[in-house]
C-alpha cells in the first residue's frame, strides 16, 4: 500500500520505528498534492517548506532516539479560516486577500508544539458561508468522487484533502454542518467536537456561539488520537472550558453493551424513497449485530434550519462590521473619503452569500424586528437543546443521515439560496445545541459516498467515538482509491 | 414581504452598495428566506428563555495588562500607512 493510503497512526508508528521518515511521508503527500491539485482544487496555499522543515525536525529527534508524542510526524492542512502567522489567510475572501495574520492560532501553535508538518491552507465558502465551497472567493474544488461534483463546504477544501489523498488528516470548521456535510460528501470521518472543547482563538469568527473547530481524517481512531491533541482550556478564548485531560481513544475497541440509538423520526421524513432505503438497510444490519435503535421524536428539529438562518446571520453581520478597509490587508481604490472606501472596500470585497447573511442579520437585529426574529430564534434555540436533553434520557446515541442526498452537481443550487440552505438540514440542530457529532461513510448511492451522522450528550465524545468506531468496523466501508 | 426599500436601508445601515438588479435579486432572497422563517410562529415561546449560548458559560476576568506587540507586524496589513498609524482617507469635510 502506497504511504499516502495509510492512515495517519499507521503512518506515525512507521516514523517512530524508523521505517520511514517524516519527511519520506510529507514529501508524498507534497507529491500527490502536486499531482492531484489541477483536478480538485483543494488548497488556496501550500506551505511546502514548512511542512519539509517542520518533518525534519521530528526526523532529527528520531535520529537522536528521543521519544515522539502522538501523531508527531504526520503531516495535516488547515482551513483558511484558521490564522497562520505570516502565511496568507483569506477565509477565501477578496476582503482579507494578502492579509499575513500577526499571530498563530492557538490550534496551530498546538500542532507545531505536536510536530505535525503543515502542508498548506485549503479551500471553503467564503468566510465558512455555504454548503459547496463555490462561494469560495478564489476558486471551485472538485470532489474526487466524482469532479462534477461538488465537495460540501463550508471546508470543502480540507474533506477534499483527505479524500483525494493530499493529506492523512486536515483541520476545519463547523457551524451548521461545515465539517460534517463535506465529509459525508467525500467518504471521509469529520468531527464536530462539544461548543466549548477546542479554543477557537485564532478561528476568524463567523458565528461565535456556533462555530467549533473539528477535524477530518480516514478513520475514526485517527480521528479520536487528533481531538487528543485539539482539546483543552486556553485562557485565550473565554468560550472554552476548563475540563479535566482525557484520553479519547479510551473506549475504542471495547464495544458498549446494550448499546441503544435513538433514530429522529424528523430526521427521516425527507429523504427520497432510494435514500431511505439505504438507511432502512444500515439500521437493520447493525441491529443484527445487538445494537438497538428507538424511534424518536424531536419535534422542534423542524424548526432548526428557520433558527439557524436567523441566529448565524445575525452574529455574522455583527462579527464582519470589522472588515472596513482600514486595517486587514484589502481597499477598495480611488475613494475621496472615509465613508466611501469603507462602503466601496466592504461592496468589492464580499461576495454574494456573505452580503446575503450581512442583510438578513441586520434586517433581524434592526429595532422593530428584534424581538420578532431574533429574540424568537433564540426561544426556539432554547426548545432544540431541551428536545435532546429528553431524548438523551432514554439513549446514548442519537444517529440519522448526515445529508438528505450526496453530493449534487457543481452549479446546481447556486441560483436558490434557500435549496443550499436545505442541504444542511440534518446538520444544523446539534450546533444549535452546542452538542459533538460526526459524520462516518456507511454506504454509496449513485457512486457517490453518504454519511452517517452520529450525536452525543456535551462532553461524550470518548462515548461518541466508540460507538462510532464500533460502526465503523460493521460498515466496513472502503476510501476512495 | 421584503421591498427594495427595506434592502435599500439594509444596504445603507450594513454600509454596502448595490446596483438595481442586485437590490431586486436581494429582495426576492430574503422574502423567501424570511417566508420560510415565519414557520418558527407556530411554536408557542411565551413562557421559554432565550438561549444566546448552548452551553452555559460564565464571564472570564482577568486582570488588564500590557502585552506589548510589535508594531511593524502589525501594519504589514495596512493597506496605506504613515509613520506607526493606519491611514485612511479624509473624514471631516473641510
Amino acid at each position: 500500500m502506497p504511504l499516502i493510503h495509510k492512515p495517519a497512526t499507521e503512518l506515525h508508528e512507521l516514523i517512530k520505528t524508523k521505517q520511514v521518515s517524516s519527511r519520506d511521508v510529507t514529501e508524498a503527500f507534497l507529491a500527490q498534492i502536486h499531482h492531484v491539485e489541477p483536478s480538485l482544487n483543494a488548497f488556496l496555499t501550500l506551505t511546502d517548506d514548512l511542512a519539509l522543515s517542520m518533518a525534519d525536525a521530528v526526523d532529527q529527534k528520531v535520529s537522536k532516539g528521543l521519544p515522539l508524542g502522538p501523531l508527531e510526524g504526520v503531516p495535516i492542512a488547515i482551513k483558511d479560516n484558521i490564522c497562520t502567522e505570516n502565511i496568507p489567510t483569506t477565509c477565501a475572501s477578496t476582503i482579507l486577500k494578502g492579509f499575513l495574520p500577526p499571530y498563530n492560532a492557538t490550534l496551530i501553535e498546538t500542532l507545531k508544539q505536536a510536530g505535525l508538518p503543515i502542508l498548506g491552507k485549503t479551500n471553503m465558502d467564503e468566510f465558512a458561508m455555504g454548503s459547496s465551497t463555490e462561494t469560495s472567493a478564489y476558486q471551485k474544488t472538485h470532489n474526487p468522487w466524482n469532479v462534477d461534483c461538488v465537495p460540501g463546504g463550508s471546508s470543502g477544501g480540507s474533506a477534499v484533502a483527505v479524500a483525494g489523498f493530499e493529506a492523512p488528516l486536515s483541520i476545519g470548521s463547523d457551524t451548521g454542518g461545515s465539517i460534517r456535510q463535506p465529509a459525508s460528501f467525500c467518504g471521509n470521518v469529520g468531527l464536530k467536537p462539544t461548543y466549548g472543547r477546542v479554543s477557537r482563538y485564532g478561528l476568524i469568527a463567523f458565528a461565535s456561539s456556533l462555530d467549533q473547530i473539528g477535524s477530518f481524517a480516514n478513520n475514526v481512531t485517527d480521528t479520536a488520537h487528533l481531538l487528543n491533541l485539539l482539546a483543552g482550556h486556553d485562557p485565550k478564548d473565554s468560550t472554552s472550558l476548563a475540563l479535566e485531560k482525557e484520553d479519547f481513544t479510551r473506549l475504542l475497541g471495547s464495544p458498549k453493551k446494550g448499546l441503544r440509538v435513538g433514530l429522529p423520526n424528523e430526521f427521516f421524513k425527507h429523504l427520497s424513497p432510494e435514500v431511505k432505503a439505504l438507511y432502512t438497510t444500515l439500521i437493520n444490519t447493525l441491529s443484527q449485530d445487538g445494537i438497538e435503535f428507538v424511534w424518536l421524536d424531536l419535534p422542534s428539529i423542524e424548526y432548526a434550519l428557520a433558527t439557524y438562518y436567523i441566529i448565524a446571520p445575525a452574529e455574522a453581520s455583527s462579527n464582519l462590521a470589522r472588515y472596513d478597509g482600514v486595517r486587514f490587508g484589502f481597499r477598495a481604490a480611488g475613494t475621496s473619503s472615509t465613508a466611501e472606501m469603507i462602503e466601496q472596500s466592504r461592496s468589492q470585497g464580499f461576495g454574494a452569500e456573505v452580503k446575503r447573511r450581512i442583510l438578513i442579520g441586520t434586517y433581524v437585529l434592526s429595532s422593530g424586528y428584534y424581538d420578532a426574529y431574533y429574540k424568537k430564534a433564540q426561544k426556539v434555540r432554547t426548545l432544540i437543546k431541551k428536545d435532546f436533553d429528553r431524548a438523551f434520557e432514554q439513549v446514548d446515541i442519537i444517529a440519522s443521515p448526515t445529508t438528505p442526498t450526496p453530493a449534487f452537481k457543481l452549479g446546481e443550487k447556486t441560483n436558490d439560496p434557500l435549496e443550499m440552505y436545505l442541504s444542511d438540514i440534518m446538520t444544523i440542530p446539534l450546533n444549535l445545541a452546542g452538542l459533538p457529532g460526526l459524520s462516518i461513510p456507511c454506504g454509496l448511492h449513485n457512486n457517490l459516498p453518504m454519511g452517517w451522522q452520529l450525536m452525543g450528550k456535551a462532553f461524550d465524545e470518548a462515548r461518541l467515538l466508540q460507538v462510532a468506531h464500533q460502526m465503523e468496523s460493521l460498515i466496513g466501508f472502503g476510501g476512495c482509491a | 414581504m421584503i421591498s427594495t426599500e427595506d434592502v435599500r436601508h439594509l444596504a445603507t445601515l450594513s454600509r454596502l452598495r448595490f446596483n438595481e438588479a442586485e437590490v431586486a435579486q436581494y429582495a426576492k432572497d430574503l422574502g423567501s428566506i424570511f417566508d420560510y422563517a415565519k414557520a418558527l410562529n407556530e411554536l408557542p415561546t411565551d413562557d421559554i428563555a432565550p438561549s444566546a449560548h448552548a452551553i452555559p458559560i460564565e464571564n472570564v476576568f482577568r486582570e488588564d495588562g500590557v502585552v506589548p506587540f510589535d508594531a511593524d507586524t502589525l501594519l504589514i496589513n495596512a493597506p496605506e500607512q504613515e509613520g506607526h498609524a493606519f491611514k485612511v482617507p479624509q473624514i471631516l469635510a473641510d
